[in-house]
């Protein structure tokens, strides 16, 4: 058997990845969510009350929550993806506000103080989910419907045109990632056995986004490799625990510039260059197009 | 005690209609939003109440530090986030301007701390009755300041060559830059210019509170995105009216019902305005919800 500390690695590294991973769906359709914590809290806060207040065993409310989870990301995707990027966004982020307001006012729950009496998780449990759903994404990305989900993100009108319903498959994939979410987050919250409102805001909304965006969207495996590499840099270097919020920012406004598509992935122009800096200066020799 | 509460709503509303020109700007020059402008505000605020309280400098010259101090940032935010962030895809400037949002979020924190900053009044003694109604000197400032910025940025937008290379490269970037428009001098002249907005925004909303958090940037963002969701995105005018209406909106909702609903019936509000009207209250389907 692992140490206790172990054991808590384990599980934190776990269900970030199970995070990462449900946020890949979404993001393998080019549908960026802002707010994947509403969905992470409205999983952590349906089986926490099953388990606490109707002591039903974790495995059955895990998949419960992940359900309720879902419904809520098919009403979300539904009234934003027939819309923009800057929309969904918006709506996303609207959304994360809206459960967290609606969670601080509800007393049964906890209210703003929070909901506790979880017991622990296992490994066990947790690697059961993990390998349920890299399966799943296994037999995805090499099916039809992976294809599809390729094809809207690279050019949606051409994948519209080619036939595709694009607004049923991305609130598709979108239900199918809140739910994985959603588990994740049931998980999470009876690994850290208290839970409250504040604690799925905008930064771990951001830090789930970070995990995809940094491994890059073309392959599944990528997430998981963003998921390992953020939350175990925290853990051997003490120093950035301090300065994760920093860091963090940093690491969104340097890989936007270097590399927006991930450390697993090809194919960019790069766009620094001491030219483009150059046109900025007012300084210029003949008007040339720029822009 | 209700032509009170509309007043007060209708200033509420005047500071909500700054940040919302603000990141209306951004999404004419680039069909793209700025999503660090809350935390621009911030800054500009915080530096703002800063120097009043500490340094004793007077209220016009911390309110014209805090606009060069949102101008800068917002100059910067166009380098970091939008400027060399490829084109192509459509998530990196989102994703870039929330990051330098976090980063100025925690310098700030970490530069003066996260307590929560006084604004000290201005024009103390004055006051204005008008039968049942009371304005107060602060209030009077608020709001002639935001209707000069909001009549001075018309005035800029319509009658100047620059605000007319501004409108241009609006319309059409590629067509404005054939004409001989600088495109990428223009979109950097509008960041600066929605940063100052941002600015004037984050230090009056400072004097209606008379406090200012470094944690309320992302609460500005949101509510500002609200604004302009209402309004139709990158419609201004649609903006200062949808932000007038939010104002009185949160206002009454505080006053008679409860202040937890204050967000909700906002965030309704906007949701129906999306299934029913996506383009917005007040503009006609012109094709930027295409675009954006």
């Amino acid at each position: 058997m692992m140490d206790a500390y172990t054991e808590a690695v384990v599980i934190r590294l776990g269900i970030a990845i199970l995070l990462a991973l449900g946020y890949w769906i979404t993001a393998a359709t080019g549908k960026f969510s802002f707010g994947h914590a509403a969905f992470m809290s409205i999983g952590a806060y349906t089986a926490s009350i099953l388990t606490v207040k109707f002591d039903w065993s974790l495995e059955t409310s895990m998949l419960v929550s992940g359900l309720t989870a879902a419904v809520a990301g098919a009403f979300i995707g539904w009234i934003a993806l027939r819309l923009t990027i800057l929309y969904l966004a918006i709506i996303t982020f609207a959304f994360a506000e809206i459960v967290k307001i609606l969670l601080d006012s509800w007393d049964y729950a906890g209210g703003a103080s929070g909901l506790f009496g979880m017991r622990g998780t296992t490994p066990q449990l947790l690697a059961i989910c993990i390998g349920v759903v890299i399966v799943y994404l296994f037999f995805l990305t090499r099916s039809r419907k992976g294809l599809s989900y390729e094809a809207i993100r690279e050019d949606e009108q051409a994948a519209r045109a080619c036939g595709l319903g694009v607004t049923r498959i991305s609130v598709e994939a979108f239900a199918v990632s809140a739910a994985i979410t959603g588990v994740a987050g049931a998980l999470s919250a009876h690994e850290t056995l208290i839970i409250t409102p504040a604690q799925f805001g905008a930064p771990q909304s951001l830090l789930i986004i970070l995990f995809v965006v940094l491994g890059g969207v073309q392959y599944f495996w990528g997430a998981i490799v963003g998921a390992v590499v953020l939350t175990m840099l925290p853990i051997w270097f003490d120093f950035l625990e301090e300065y994760y919020q920093i860091t963090y920012g940093l690491l969104f406004v340097a890989l936007m510039i270097l590399r927006p598509q991930g450390i697993v992935g090809s194919g960019t122009e790069r766009r620094f260059t001491m030219r483009a800096l150059a046109r900025l200066s007012p300084k210029r020799g003949k008007a040339d197009g720029d822009g | 005690m209700l032509i009170q509460q509309l007043v007060n709503g209708l200033l509420l509303g005047t500071t909500f209609a700054l940040i919302a020109l603000s990141f209306n700007l951004v999404v004419g020059a680039l069909d793209r939003l700025n999503f660090a402008l809350g935390e621009t505000a911030m800054v500009s605020a915080i530096c703002g109440a800063l120097f009043m309280s500490q340094l004793d400098i007077t209220f016009v010259l911390a309110f014209l530090a805090a606009l060069a101090i949102g101008a800068v940032v917002a100059g910067i935010t166009f380098l970091l986030s939008f400027r060399f962030v490829s084109a192509e895809y459509h998530t990196a400037p989102i994703l870039s301007s929330l990051g330098v949002g976090l980063v100025i979020t925690s310098l700030v924190t970490r530069v003066v701390g996260s307590d929560q900053r006084r604004v000290p009044s201005v024009l103390e003694g004055v006051r204005i009755e008008i039968g049942p109604l009371r304005i107060v000197g602060d209030q009077l400032i608020i709001l002639s300041v935001a209707a000069l910025m909001t009549v001075l940025l018309y005035g800029f937008l319509n009658r100047t060559p620059w605000g007319t290379a501004i409108r241009g490269v609006s319309d059409d970037p590629d067509m404005a830059g054939l004409l001989g428009v600088p495109v990428q001098r223009v979109i950097l002249l509008t960041f600066v210019i929605s940063g100052t907005l941002a600015g004037a925004s984050g230090l009056l909303t400072g004097l209606s509170f008379h406090t200012v958090s470094p944690f309320t940037g992302f609460e500005t963002t949101l509510t500002a995105l609200m604004v302009i969701v209402l309004g139709g995105l990158g419609n201004i005018t649609g903006g200062v009216v949808a932000a007038l209406m939010i104002g009185v909106i949160e206002t009454l909702t505080v006053a008679y019902l409860s202040a937890t609903y204050r967000d909700l019936i906002v965030f309704l509000l906007v949701g129906i305005t999306l299934v029913a009207r996506p383009q917005g209250l007040f503009t006609r389907n012109t094709g930027v919800v295409g675009r954006v």
